[in-house]
């Protein structure tokens, strides 16, 4: 447990429904939703029904900060919100957390062969004529890294201050508690948390393979749902030791090991991550409940299940996303700063479209805007659940009488058990060598390695190159350990995350139409994925959390891990740096154990 | 030997990876899905959904609809050849 309170002072935000929380707070509350049939080729090939940002709003920010239109749609926004959230105070002493799922994945549009041919080492390229901001180079505006350099550096905020995770859908979560387990710790007293996303041809065709859009605005739990809707936004926080406002004073994440794309039958790993965060903060019931409320019809069936489990059946819930579209990495934080209006204001805004309860366990629903109990602190639980099999929650609590402060940090010390090291076609445990091939080309390493180290596994050969490679890293690293499934966390990081895949996918959309994508290279479009075929293998359901990082030291992570382990009461955490493209990989894997 | 259904085999370990696997492995009758033979997840089922709209026209709006479709290779085969247009 990390037990401290955490203070959202300032919040921001940009969605469908426009600019500011002021305005998409009031919408809310008139039952106004930002989700609307869209023609727009940079978001889609044909019509969709999804919560776009009006291109006036883009064209206000892009005047206000940037006339020569150096930044993209996904930046423009982050520079803006993060802008509002700072207002006079300046980023002096400031941590920054960016969460993207995608973030400036439309720059590999047009640019899929050039990225195919890139070789690190030699930083060859072949055909390029003019550099771009999205051209090869590890230092591209591409990869996650840079773009939230190009971002922080607006304000002064160095790379060292600057932590950037992509976790799928709960991305924007993961952020709000990586920030808030920083801040316990002391290293921070304040910073800015920011979740984004942009919409774009890579995204919805790769949704539209999975057939889980809807046509009309989506209708979270009601028997008629039929999808989800896409969106973009931004949103940013800036969260602070002290304050008076909404704090937040339990996080946790957790994987329900087991499906990459599906959501968990039981619930049960949304439900533990539920009862931890309430754990954390010391909490036995909740106000409100906010969940991710997709209207997919195996989301919203689990939502319901884990809720039963954690018995707040009767507490008023809803779901925002027929308001502003499922804009991935920027829903967590968006949908938080909402939670936190809607306490501070004694109302929770209806779940529009929700007529008939079509979920297997009891859920308290409301199509209109239910008032909050006034005079007494109030309480919300905020959750949502990603591809991977990632869940995560938040505990918000509003004591307008009382002020409170954090309790002192807690340490944990951890020991390094075991190293594996993936590299040239050699695997290494503990620096001797257990495993190698003649061969230079990866795929044949790779399946010779699992043939020999791996227990035998049809679905090895359904994932794609960085699967693999984490897959016969971890097999070797977790060979004969034993732990209970959710004493053991999983923090890996990278440069290029699922790039190798991305450049896939998108030759696929661009060689013929976004109709003929792939469901099954799309599902690895996302750097945690890899985790969560680790997590299924190997039965992790504590936190699976990546981060972007060129460090092969390890050193970052395995700070974080640290907190990690305090934060969720892990005895075992896995931390490591992943990297494959175009044939060259790299793999350095740790089991950290608590003292 | 019925000659979809051999194609039928050929592009489903393509289509679905199913590496370890020859067409002799595939019994045209037995369930596809399920917890014996081909191990096939949902992510397989919407891979087949593609490979039926892009090699036979044939448009199924999400997996429940295809679940008595692609029961098995021959349903498969017998399905094509009543809706599809092979070329």
């Amino acid at each position: 447990m990390l037990k401290g309170k955490v203070f959202i002072s300032a919040s921001a935000m940009v969605t469908s429904l426009g600019e500011g929380v002021e305005r998409n707070f009031s919408s809310l509350l008139r039952g106004e939703v930002g989700v609307r049939r869209v023609v727009n080729p940079r978001v889609a090939q044909s019509p969709v029904t999804a919560g776009i940002i009006p291109d006036s709003v883009y064209d206000a920010l892009y005047e206000r900060y940037d006339r020569q239109w150096t930044l993209t749609l996904t930046e423009i926004i982050a520079v803006h919100c993060i802008s509002s959230v700072l207002g006079n105070r300046g980023a002096d002493g400031i941590g920054l957390v960016i969460a993207s799922a995608k973030g400036n994945i439309s720059l590999l549009e047009g640019h899929s062969a050039e990225w195919a041919e890139f070789r690190e080492e030699t930083g060859e390229v072949v055909g390029v004529v003019a550099q771009h901001p999205g051209s090869p180079g590890a230092d591209s505006a591409l990869l996650l890294g840079p773009m939230a350099r190009r971002i922080a550096s607006r304000f002064g905020v160095n790379a060292d201050d600057t932590f950037v995770v992509s976790n799928a859908c709960i991305s924007g979560i993961t952020a709000v508690a990586v920030a808030r387990r920083l801040i316990l710790s002391g290293r921070y007293k304040e910073m800015v948390v920011v979740g984004v996303d942009t919409q774009n041809r890579f995204i919805t065709s790769g949704f539209a393979s999975f057939k889980s859009l809807s046509d009309d605005v989506c209708r979270p739990y009601d028997e008629s749902r039929c999808g989800l809707n896409l969106g973009e936004a931004c949103g940013a926080m800036l969260l602070t030791t002290e304050g008076d406002g909404v704090c937040i004073s339990g996080a946790a994440l957790t994987d329900d090991a087991n499906h990459i794309s599906g959501p968990s039958r039981t619930g049960d790993g949304l439900y533990f991550a539920m009862r931890k965060a309430m754990s954390e903060a010391g909490a036995d019931n909740v106000d409100m409940l906010q969940m991710h409320g997709t209207a997919t019809a195996y989301n919203d069936e689990m939502e319901s299940k884990a809720c039963s489990l954690a018995g707040l059946q009767n507490v008023p819930v809803q779901s925002l996303k027929p308001y502003f579209g499922h804009t991935m990495g920027a829903s967590g934080v968006i949908e938080t700063i909402i939670a936190a209006e809607e306490l501070r204001n004694y109302i929770l805004a209806g779940t529009p479209g929700f007529e008939t309860l079509g979920v297997p366990m009891s859920l308290n629903i409301s199509r209109s805007n239910v008032e909050l109990p006034s005079g007494k602190p109030l309480r919300a639980l905020k959750t949502a659940s990603g591809f991977g099999g990632t869940n995560a929650a938040l505990l918000l609590e509003y004591h307008p009488q009382d002020a409170l402060s954090c309790e002192s940090p807690v340490k944990v010390n951890a020991d390094v058990l075991r190293t594996v090291l993936v590299e040239s076609s050699r695997i290494l445990l503990n620096d001797k060598e257990v495993y190698s091939s003649d061969s230079g080309d990866f795929q044949d390493f790779i399946r010779s390695a699992f043939k020999t180290v791996c227990a035998p596994n049809m679905k090895f050969y359904k994932m794609d190159s960085l699967s693999k490679l984490g897959y016969v890293a971890s097999e070797v690293l977790l060979d004969g350990i034993e732990y209970g499934e959710e004493d053991c966390g999983l923090i890996l990081s990278g440069v290029y995350g699922s790039l190798d895949t991305d450049i896939r996918h998108q030759q696929i959309i661009d060689s013929e139409t976004d109709a003929s994508a792939s469901p099954a290279v799309f599902v690895y479009t996302l750097p945690n994925v890899v985790e969560g075929e680790i997590s299924i293998r190997h039965h992790i359901k504590g936190e699976n959390t990546w981060f972007w990082s060129d460090d092969r030291t390890l050193s970052d992570v395995r700070e974080y891990a640290a907190l990690s382990m305090s934060a969720q009461n892990m005895k075992y955490c896995i931390v490591g740096h992943i990297d494959f493209l175009n044939g060259r990989y790299f793999a350095k894997f740790e089991l950290l154990v608590r003292r | 030997m019925d000659e979809l259904i051999e194609k039928l085999k050929a592009q489903l370990i393509e289509a679905l990876n199913l590496e370890e696997i020859t067409p002799e492995d595939i019994d045209p009758e037995a369930p596809l899905f399920g917890d014996d033979g081909l191990g096939l997840d949902s992510i397989d089922a919407l891979e087949i959904i593609l490979l039926l709209d892009k090699d036979y026209g044939i448009k199924l709006k999400n997996p429940a609809e295809g679940k008595q479709v692609f029961y098995s290779v021959k349903t498969m085969a017998d399905y094509i050849r009543e809706h599809g247009k092979t070329a």
